[in-house]
Parts: structure tokens; C-alpha cells; sequence
């Protein structure tokens, strides 16, 4: 009988364990997905204040290229004065082989044209230290500006490819 | 592996939908720029962000799939589970479904729900396991063939890849099924031939993944060297399990080969170097013994088994007919003890304080292996513990959600500051603008140009050429009227009054004509200059826009203010919250530690009191024989 009464304390508090080890993972759970709410508000909050619309200008970057260019590093040119540099992990690299897009860049621009210039380092066709500089020029009005620059592997040419898109 | 898996099920979404993940909205490209990174946290806020920018649909299958994926990688598992479940009942492939039900099935089995896991695995059916590529099957056959064992069931593990990591850990599992089943025989025979085949983790291919939650199947020299370690400290674990099998077999030199494969700067050389001198003492070598003891004693402790190893000394001493040396063991093993007992006892009072776990949290963030200054050699066994395990991760994330939230407020404060320099300098400018009148000016300078406007008009209506004379001309003109109206004045007196009437008329004819001749040009260039006053005065009117809109945007200080308040407020009920789930985790933690220094002190305990009871049998055998000898001493001297 004592033993039985003993038996049935352990599984009352091993079931009070587990319920409460669920509460807390549940709190846990909450927890997180409050901190990535609020993180999410900040993110916006801070681009609203820091870039508004009428100045913001933003500058991405993707690859569908991995044969003739793998990415070291970049640096980035707004009317000839350096804006943003980024040297890449290989993680990141690869990340962006893989199909992700990179916000290079966010800031401030007045209307009017603008010249915008990208410096690549990395490795070209048969392993080979591979430098390109490319620019192009754009009108910045009332509204956010976003331009994209996509690298290809042109197999015709069999080079990578540098493009520049308007969003 | 689960992440590739995903990628691959994303792939397939996106292959099906006809669209590469560079040409979607950057917002989605951005999201897997950091999810390829292992970035979780940060690819779930993206995923937010681009969802509130409207910039993807997140109940889209590719998005929340891939959400559900982020969710369960970030140990949001209710939300992972609640989405597969969602996606299940809106995709209609099969084999999308299928691939959605491994998912589901693989957070159950890390949730440890096997019969979930079971369920969600009877849904893939057998015509879509076909239709699956290779690594969705290797998946599916690995949680299949895992759930089984877990249950009891032993399988066939032929149809995984000879050199695949979740082979060895599966077959090992089998193994140790067999032993508890009592078949020991089978369970050597499968560890002996487990431990034949030997590892080429080059082309191990899938399965040699397992444990790689990151990188999806993209490895890094680093992360192929913590794949190699892995693989090592399995096969250390499977030899010393096979050396204690042999010895329960009765088979010790095998089993002493068996130890002697374990490495030397492994988790388990502790362990492997008691049972050798076991064996080896069953085989009745009490120096191969007694030398492979004292080695482990003079070894710091990493394992419990190390703590044996004092009195084991002491108990190959005595077999060697040694018994003063066994007996200095004994005393040397007693103050060892108790020094072991005192130590645990300030570890106990230390376990308490607060950042006790700190060190240890720091490398596990880290991902680096622990010393023994970080975490105590006592408390080790602690780290194979899954929930305690568990209980770090979640620690770790804790303090990881912290250090944001406490950003977070920081750059609210910049925030703050920036609306006040703001709002200061928009009043400054509103305050110079009412100073300078600078805002009538313009609706005044537009009456003046209508104003022009009509007298062009008139000219032109009245063909008045006179009218759009040029300054010198206009001056001319008025001192013609000023002329005409003097003479006026003083014809009377005047004998020559007719001449001078004539030489005026004359004057003004000739202004006149020029005048008509400059008509067609004057007026264009009135024209011209109206033109470009008007374009002056919308240049103005607009400029005069953005001025009465900056000054609209005052209004906005107090929304955005209000922003900055409410995120604050939440940011600080979010540290609350976390603090007080930390307290609770942290107690947790220190309650399973102090049960296992508990636990360690009874068992020090125990041998300490085998150490004083063998010193008293020593001694007392001592006594006994020193007292069988004076009798015939005695006799002698007699």
C-alpha cells in the first residue's frame, strides 16, 4: 500500500513536471514570436524615420551566377562617394548563389539624377582574380527608389553578366 | 538535413509555380538571403516585414512553408505545427503533401511525440514515397526506421548508405535494443560488424549529415570537421559498449581490444580505462591493472567513472599481495574523497548564484566545445542530458531576445532624440517663414502677373504699340506728352508755337512708327516673359507645397511619438517576461545540476566509506597477522 501511495506521488509530480515544463515552452514560444513582432515594428519604425519615402533610396543585389564569378566583395559608389562596402563570408556567398537577395544599401538621396557605380572582386572564369566596375545612371523623384543588380553567368561569352534593374 | 529538405520542398513549390526566387520581390529574396545564412531569427522578421509591405502573401504555400520551417528552427513549434497543418489542407500534389507530412512528422519526433510522428508518417502513402527525390526518401526510411526502434521494433537497415552517418547511429541503437532485450550475442555481432566497416566521410553522401541543422547541405571545412568529430565519438562509443558487452560475455581480452580502440582525448577514455583494468583484472592481470588505475587517478575527473579509480588502485595493490601500498591507496583514495565531497559541496552554494551557467551558455552560442574551466568536470554529464540541453538553447535564446529587446529600446532613445531635433528646427522654419511673410509674398506676386497678363491683353486687343515700348521708349514718350502739354500752356505767347507743335508731332510719329515696326517683337517678348514668369511662380507654388506639407509633417512628430511609446511598452514587458523566464529556466537548470552533485556526493560517499571500512579490514588483517607471528616469536624467544 506504501509503496503503491509512493507510486502514485511520483507520477503526480512527474506530471506536474511536465505541465510545467510545457507552460514555460509555451511561454518561451510566446516570448520569441513578441520579440520578432516588436523587431519587425522597430524595423519598419526606423525606416520610416531615418529613410522616409520622398528620400529613400535602397540598393539589392542577387546572383544566378556560380560558373563564371563567385562574389568577394563590393563596394558601392552614389555620385562618386563610397556608400557601402561588403566583403562576403562563404556562407553568405553562397546564400546568395542559392537565390537570396542582398539589401546592400539604404539611404538618403535628393531628387534629381544620380550616378551609381558597383566595384566587384572575386573569382572569374578559370579561377582567376576577377574585378569589374559598372554604373549606371538614375532620376530619383517623390517616391522610393530601388534599383537591383543582378549578376548572370553568360555562357555565350562565358563571363558573368552585370545588370542593373529599376524596381 | 531538415533544411535541405525544405530547400528541396521550396524548390519543387517554386519550380511548379515557374518562378526563381531572384525574380520574386526583394523582400522574399531578402528572407532567403539570411534563412540560407541559419540566421532564423532574422529571416523570420524579414518574412514579417515583407508580409506587412504586402510585398508577399504569407498563406502562399512557398512563404509559409518556408515560415513553418523557420518557425520549428527557431523553436516555435505550436507555430511550425500550425502552419504544416494548414498547408496540408491547401496543397493538393501528393508529393508536396507527402514532403509537408515528413516535416510535420520530424517536429514531432524532436518534440519526443513518437506517436505523432507515427501518424503524420502514415499519411505519406507508398505511390508517393516513388514520387519523391532521393533525399526526401533517405528522410522519410530515417524517421521510419528511427520511430521504429524507439518503439521497440527491430528493421532492416540495409537500404540505408554503408558509410551514412544515421546508419551507424541507428544500427548502434539496435544494438543497445538487443543488449536490453538480453540477446548480447547479436548486439556484439552488430557493433563488431558496424565497426568493420570503415568510414569514408567524403562520399558518405546525405546521411552523413545528420546533426547539421544549418547548413542545408553545404558544408564548410569547420563543419565538415565537427561531421568528422562526430563520427569519431561514435565509434568511441560504440567500441567501449562493445568492450562491456565482451566483458558481460566473459570474452576480457576482446573486450580489452575493444577498449584500447577508444581514443585517447575522447568523452569516453575515462570509461574505457576503468573497464580495461576490469578486464584485465579478470583475466587476473593485476599490474596491467594497477598500472592502467593509477594513470586514470592522476587524470583530472571528466567522467564519474574516474572516480573509481582510487579505490580500484588500492584493490590491485591488495591482489598483488601489496597490502601497506593498498592501504596508502586506501588513505591516499579516503582524503581524495572527502577533498572530491568538499568540492562538490562550494560547487553546490556556487550552483546558486546567477551566472553560474553564464560561461557555459556563452560557448554554447557559440557552438565551441566545453573546457573544464567553463563548465565543471562534475557537472558534464549534465551535457548529454536532452532536456537540460534543451534548457540551454532555450537559456541561450533567452538571453540572445534580451540583448535585442535592450537595442531595441536603445535605438527607440535615438529615435526619440532624432523627432525632438526634428520637431526643434520644423518650428525654427515654420517661425522664419512667418517672420519673412515669405508665404503671402507669393498669392502677391501672383496678382501682379495677372495683372500683366490683362495689360498684354489690352495692348494686344487695342493694337496699342506705344504700349509695349521698351523704357527709353516709354521716357521718350512722356517727355513728348510733357512737350505737347507745356506748349500747351504757353502757345499764347509763343510766335513760333506752330513749328514747335510740328517738330512733337513729328517726334511722336516717329516713335510711333517705331514703335509699330516693334509691335509683333514686343509683344512675343512680353509673352515670352509672362511665360517664364509663370513657370517662376509654379516652381514657387510647389516649393510653397513642400513647405506647407513639412509643415503638415508636424503632425506626424506626435504619431510616430506614439509609435516609439507603444513599441516601448512592449519592449519592456517583453524584459520582464524574459526575465522571468530565465529565473524559472535558470532554476531548472541549477535543480537538475544540484541532484546530480546530490547523486555524485552519495556515491563519493559510498566509496569513501569503502576506502574506511577496507582500512579497517587491512588494518585489522594486519593486526591479526602481526599477532599470529609474536605468539611464535614468543615461542621462540621461550
Amino acid at each position: 500500500m506504501k509503496q503503491f501511495c509512493l507510486s502514485l506521488m511520483l507520477l503526480f509530480t512527474l506530471g506536474v513536471q511536465a505541465q510545467e515544463s510545457s507552460a514555460l515552452n509555451t511561454q518561451i514560444e510566446d516570448l520569441k514570436k513578441q520579440v520578432i513582432s516588436l523587431n519587425r515594428d522597430l524595423y519598419l519604425l526606423e525606416e520610416d524615420l531615418l529613410f522616409p519615402a520622398s528620400t529613400q533610396v535602397a540598393v539589392y543585389l542577387d546572383m544566378d551566377a556560380g560558373q563564371y564569378f563567385r562574389i568577394d566583395a563590393v563596394e558601392l559608389h552614389l555620385d562618386d562617394k563610397l556608400v557601402a562596402s561588403h566583403l562576403y563570408t562563404e556562407r553568405q556567398a553562397n546564400a546568395l548563389v542559392r537565390g537570396g537577395v542582398q539589401k546592400l544599401y539604404l539611404g538618403n538621396l535628393a531628387r534629381g539624377e544620380h550616378k551609381l557605380t558597383a566595384y566587384f572582386v572575386g573569382i572569374g572564369p578559370h579561377q582567376r582574380e576577377y574585378k569589374r566596375a559598372v554604373s549606371t545612371s538614375f532620376t530619383k523623384q517623390d517616391d522610393p527608389k530601388a534599383l537591383q543588380i543582378h549578376i548572370r553567368d553568360d555562357a555565350s561569352k562565358q563571363q558573368p553578366e552585370f545588370l542593373f534593374e529599376e524596381l | 538535413m531538415n533544411m535541405r529538405l525544405v530547400v528541396i520542398l521550396l524548390l519543387a513549390i517554386a519550380q511548379s509555380s515557374g518562378a526563381r526566387a531572384a525574380e520574386q520581390p526583394p523582400g522574399w529574396g531578402e528572407v532567403l538571403y539570411e534563412y540560407f545564412q541559419g540566421n532564423h531569427f532574422e529571416a523570420l522578421t524579414q518574412l514579417e516585414i515583407a508580409a506587412h509591405r504586402q510585398q508577399l502573401d504569407p498563406s502562399a504555400a512557398q512563404p509559409a512553408l518556408l515560415r513553418g520551417r523557420l518557425s520549428m528552427q527557431f523553436g516555435l513549434y505550436s507555430q511550425a505545427e500550425a502552419i504544416f497543418k494548414q498547408q496540408l489542407e491547401h496543397l493538393d500534389k501528393p508529393t508536396l503533401q507527402a514532403a509537408v507530412y515528413i516535416q510535420l512528422a520530424n517536429l514531432y519526433e524532436q518534440l519526443g511525440d513518437l506517436e505523432a510522428a507515427r501518424t503524420a508518417l502514415t499519411n505519406v502513402a507508398e505511390n508517393q514515397i516513388a514520387g519523391l527525390n532521393a533525399e526526401q526518401q533517405d528522410k522519410y526510411w530515417y524517421l521510419v526506421a528511427s520511430l521504429q526502434i524507439q518503439g521497440g521494433t527491430l528493421i532492416d537497415i540495409r537500404r540505408f548508405p554503408v558509410n551514412a552517418l544515421s546508419r551507424e547511429y541507428l544500427n548502434y541503437n539496435l544494438a543497445m535494443m538487443e543488449a536490453d532485450r538480453g540477446e548480447t550475442q547479436n548486439a556484439v555481432a552488430r557493433l563488431q560488424s558496424m565497426l568493420k566497416v570503415r568510414p569514408n566521410s567524403e562520399d558518405a553522401g546525405f546521411f552523413s549529415r545528420v546533426g547539421d541543422w544549418v547548413s542545408g547541405g553545404w558544408f564548410s571545412a569547420d563543419e565538415q570537421q565537427i561531421n568528422t568529430e562526430e563520427r569519431a565519438s561514435l565509434k568511441d562509443r560504440q567500441w567501449l559498449t562493445l568492450g562491456y558487452l565482451l566483458q558481460s560475455l566473459g570474452r576480457h581480452q576482446d573486450a580489452i581490444n575493444a577498449y584500447q580502440q577508444v581514443r585517447q582525448d575522447s568523452v569516453d577514455t575515462q570509461a574505457a580505462m576503468l573497464a580495461w583494468g576490469w578486464a584485465a583484472a579478470e583475466r587476473g592481470e593485476f599490474q596491467l591493472a594497477l598500472s592502467i588505475w593509477q594513470l586514470l587517478a592522476q587524470q583530472p575527473v571528466y567522467q564519474h567513472e574516474s572516480y573509481e579509480a582510487p579505490l580500484a588502485v588500492a584493490y590491485a595493490y591488495e591482489k598483488l599481495n601489496a597490502p601497506r601500498q593498498a592501504l596508502t591507496a586506501l588513505n591516499q583514495a579516503s582524503r581524495q574523497y572527502s577533498e572530491w565531497i568538499n568540492r562538490l559541496q562550494a560547487e553546490r552554494v556556487q550552483l546558486y548564484q546567477s551566472d553560474f551557467f553564464q560561461p557555459y551558455v556563452q560557448t554554447w552560442q557559440q557552438g565551441q566545445s566545453t573546457p573544464e574551466d567553463v563548465l565543471s568536470p562534475v557537472l558534464m554529464p549534465l551535457l548529454t542530458d536532452d532536456q537540460f540541453s534543451q534548457q540551454v538553447a532555450q537559456l541561450a535564446d533567452l538571453q540572445q531576445a534580451d540583448q535585442r529587446v535592450l537595442y531595441a529600446l536603445q535605438q527607440l532613445t535615438m529615435f526619440e532624440q532624432l523627432i525632438d531635433e526634428r520637431q526643434q528646427s520644423a518650428q525654427q522654419r515654420g517661425e522664419a517663414l512667418a517672420h519673412n511673410n515669405l508665404l503671402q509674398t507669393l498669392p502677391t506676386l501672383q496678382q501682379q502677373r495677372n495683372g500683366l497678363q490683362t495689360q498684354l491683353d489690352t495692348v494686344e486687343h487695342q493694337q496699342d504699340a506705344l504700349a509695349l515700348l521698351n523704357d527709353d521708349g516709354q521716357a521718350l514718350l512722356q517727355r513728348i506728352g510733357k512737350a505737347d502739354m507745356r506748349l500747351s500752356a504757353i502757345e499764347q505767347q509763343m510766335p513760333d508755337a506752330d513749328s514747335y507743335r510740328a517738330r512733337i508731332r513729328r517726334l511722336h510719329g516717329i516713335l510711333l512708327w517705331q514703335a509699330e515696326v516693334d509691335y509683333a517683337s514686343n509683344l512675343w517678348a512680353g509673352k515670352r516673359n509672362l511665360q517664364a514668369l509663370d513657370s517662376l511662380l509654379a516652381s514657387g507654388q510647389t516649393r510653397l507645397g513642400s513647405i506647407y506639407q513639412a509643415m503638415d509633417r508636424r503632425a506626424h512628430f506626435d504619431a510616430q511619438r506614439a509609435r516609439i511609446t507603444g513599441l516601448r511598452s512592449g519592449l519592456l514587458l517583453a524584459q520582464q517576461t524574459q526575465q522571468r523566464l530565465q529565473d524559472k529556466l535558470l532554476a531548472r537548470m541549477q535543480q537538475a545540476a544540484d541532484v546530480l552533485l546530490i547523486e555524485t556526493e552519495q556515491q563519493l560517499q559510498r566509496y569513501r566509506r569503502q576506502a574506511q571500512i577496507a582500512i579497517v579490514r587491512l588494518q585489522d588483517e594486519t593486526l591479526r597477522k602481526q599477532q599470529a607471528i609474536k605468539p611464535e616469536g614468543a615461542r621462540d624467544e621461550g
